[in-house]
């Protein structure tokens, strides 16, 4: 008798005869496995239920009393679809009974003649055991994987800036949606002076761990770059930049990786009174580098328009040995008014492909978001909900084969419209109080009634503060921003919170049923009990939708208390 | 104890008498009490009951190495299937013959 490896895992044996349960885990344990035996199908199917991990295989007999083999099997597959499982049986292949064909027919079961010796038992039960033993073992493998994935997406998402910011002057906004959990996309947005902004779009070549770990280099690599030259003119800067990721990839990634980008330097017009559109979109010099070129889109012409009809630009950044960026590949514009600009990487194509192959999406997608942007009416999202809602759109669309990381950064002129307050910011107790004070302001300013400003402040601090608190795990919640808006009706102040919170069913509730919103709103997210009362009181209603990943949440929040107080 | 069984039972768990012991004490036993719910069965031609009896022994049989009754439950579970009593019959009595052996 051969010695069998030990195995720590039990084998569930069951057979309404004792004589075979005693037999066969006689075998079991002589050949190292621990088994447990039982003579009834209810008593297998209660062990199973609890405690099923702790079992490797399967051994059970197909003629029992009280119920068919094959009928117990159903059960098992149930509650394990891969568990193996034996048929042992002193039926005969040859009698015509088809149990053989029931048998193969579950990938995972196998036949064993009761007549078999324990070297035969032992040796296919080693087989599919070990296999299942490999299988286990690859599973937990990819699930560790995707766990450092997960985690490493985390890391790679705090190197990004905020996903929108909106100031006096100008705004950004970005998708940054990897094919896998990492990308090899990067972008990056920061203000270089008082007149200035960067805005960056990099394309690591390939996606994937590789592209990441490439792209967390370049991403701390350029930040220092565009530092050291913070002081030069626009042309020098998109050069510099250009020119020193081109050493830095020939130095460190050669015939490893290279780089398609869009770097732009963003001059916005100056601030002008609320209510009047600035004289011009300000001005604009980049550089493409093997890239998609930047579209333009003027709100005068309702138009995506070409900035670049010269095709100014390089090769990319990486790919050849000897490039030099110069001022000639530097495209310079100045803007019209109220004009903003798309940057997005070449997996927008891939991922915007119709069912003929075509490219399509990039124009539709500026339409779409220009739609979002002219907010002449007030009624649609804020900036920050913008390609949140595109995305979405594109899903519903079916352009849902992403092959390829995808990034898009908008950026443009603030668009002060009158009666409206629209604000960004990072959540955390400071800056959550900050808009408060903010949004009080601007409420005073306009002339609103000091209690309805004290609801408001009331409630987007109650909300501001349940997203912080409950809305997210703690890598995300250091680096999201929200976007709020609020204007006013006769009746109410409506304020509307996007975030990328935890996900919550989508659900739109009629004015007068907060109850109802302020349980599911509550529901997991609140252990704190004052806030579902305090929006009670202050609201009317609440409207909730979910795009993806981005929450829209709309609080009507009464415009007076009921003592008669006209409103504006 | 029956020298094939014997043989066999030694062959698959070795030296272990305790086990070959109680292995063998539940063959004999079980195969006594099946030979009289064989008589049962066809003593009131509940052919399907014997062909599950017949089938049960020839499983036991074969767990303990006894391929001479095993044969008889086999031939058993035939003529339980073509209905045939006197045939049965004398199976029964071959495998109670038998089982005085064990």
């Amino acid at each position: 008798m051969a010695t069998h490896e030990k195995f720590e895992a039990k084998i569930l044996v069951l057979d309404d005869e004792k004589l075979i349960r005693l037999t066969v885990c006689a075998r079991l344990k002589k050949a190292g496995y621990e088994s447990i035996a039982v003579g009834s199908v209810d008593e297998a199917v209660s062990i199973l239920k609890q405690h099923h991990r702790a079992f490797c295989a399967i051994i059970s007999d197909i003629m029992m009393g009280d119920m068919d083999g094959f009928v117990f099997r159903d059960i098992v597959r149930g509650i394990d679809p891969a568990m193996p499982f034996f048929f042992m049986t002193a039926l005969d292949p040859e009698e015509g009974s088809g149990f053989l064909k029931k048998i193969i027919g579950d990938p995972m079961s196998y036949y064993l003649p009761k007549s078999a010796g324990t070297e035969v038992l032992i040796k296919r039960l080693q087989r599919v055991v070990g296999a299942r033993r490999i299988q286990q073992f690859v599973e937990r493998q990819v699930a560790e994987q995707r766990q450092s994935l997960r985690l490493a997406a985390h890391v790679q998402r705090s190197m990004l800036p905020v996903r929108a910011m909106m100031d006096d002057r100008c705004f950004y906004t970005t998708l940054w949606r990897p094919h896998e959990s990492v990308s090899g996309d990067l972008y990056e947005a920061m203000q270089i002076d008082a007149n200035r902004w960067l805005f960056a779009l990099g394309d690591i070549q390939g996606h994937g761990a590789n592209a990441a770990l490439v792209m967390m280099a370049v991403q701390a690599f350029m930040r220092q770059v565009v530092r050291t030259h913070a002081h030069d003119s626009d042309v020098s800067m998109i050069g510099c930049i250009a020119n020193e990721l081109q050493k830095f990839f020939r130095a460190n990634f050669t015939d490893i990786s290279y780089m398609t980008a869009v770097i732009a330097v963003y001059a916005p017009p100056a601030v002008r009174d609320p209510g009047t559109d600035a004289p011009t979109g300000g001005s604009l010099a980049y550089i493409v580098c093997g890239a998609p070129d930047i579209r333009l889109f003027n709100p005068a012409t309702m138009q995506v328009e070409d900035l670049n009809p010269d095709k100014r630009g390089g090769l990319p950044i990486g790919l050849m040995p000897d490039t030099v960026y110069t001022s000639a590949d530097i495209v310079q514009v100045n803007l019209p008014q109220g004009a903003f600009c798309a940057a997005f990487t070449d997996g927008l194509y891939e991922f915007s492909k119709d069912d003929e192959g075509r490219e399509k999406m990039p124009a539709e997608m500026i339409r779409k978001i220009a739609g979002e942007l002219a907010i002449d009416d007030s009624r649609h999202g804020s900036i920050m909900s913008i390609l949140g809602k595109f995305s979405a759109a594109c899903n519903e669309f079916g352009y849902t084969k992403q092959q390829d990381d995808v990034s898009i950064v908008i950026f443009g002129v603030r668009r002060h419209l009158p009666g409206i307050y629209e604000a960004t910011l990072t959540l955390s107790p400071e800056q959550v109080d900050a808009a408060s004070q903010d949004c009080g302001r601007w409420c005073a300013n306009e002339g609103w009634p000091a209690d309805l400003v004290t609801r408001i402040q009331l409630v987007l601090e109650e909300h501001l503060m349940n997203i912080h608190d409950h809305g997210f795990d703690d890598q995300q919640r250091r680096r999201d921003v929200v976007s709020l808006r609020l204007r006013r009706s006769r009746e109410h102040a409506e304020l509307t919170v996007w975030d990328h919170g935890r996900p919550t069913p989508s659900l739109k509730v009629a004015a007068g049923d907060a109850d109802t919103t302020f349980a599911l709103l509550n529901n997991g997210m609140s252990g704190r009990g004052r806030g579902r009362l305090m929006m009670r009181q202050l609201c009317d209603g609440i409207q909730r939708q979910s795009f993806g990943t981005l929450h829209e949440t709309s609080f009507f929040i009464k415009a007076n208390d009921g003592n008669a107080e006209e409103t504006k | 104890m029956k020298e094939c069984c014997k043989t066999y039972l030694n062959e698959q768990f070795g030296d272990d008498a305790d086990v070959v012991n109680e292995i063998y004490g539940e063959y004999v036993s079980s195969v006594r009490v099946k030979i009289m719910e064989a008589t049962t069965a066809l003593t009131s031609s509940a052919w399907p009951q014997l062909d599950r009896v017949a089938h049960t022994v020839k499983g036991n049989a074969l767990a303990a190495g006894d391929n001479e009754m095993a044969d008889v439950a086999i031939q058993l579970r035939k003529v339980a299937q073509l209905q045939d009593a006197a045939q049965a019959g004398e199976l029964i009595e071959r495998l109670n013959e038998l089982s005085k052996l064990l």
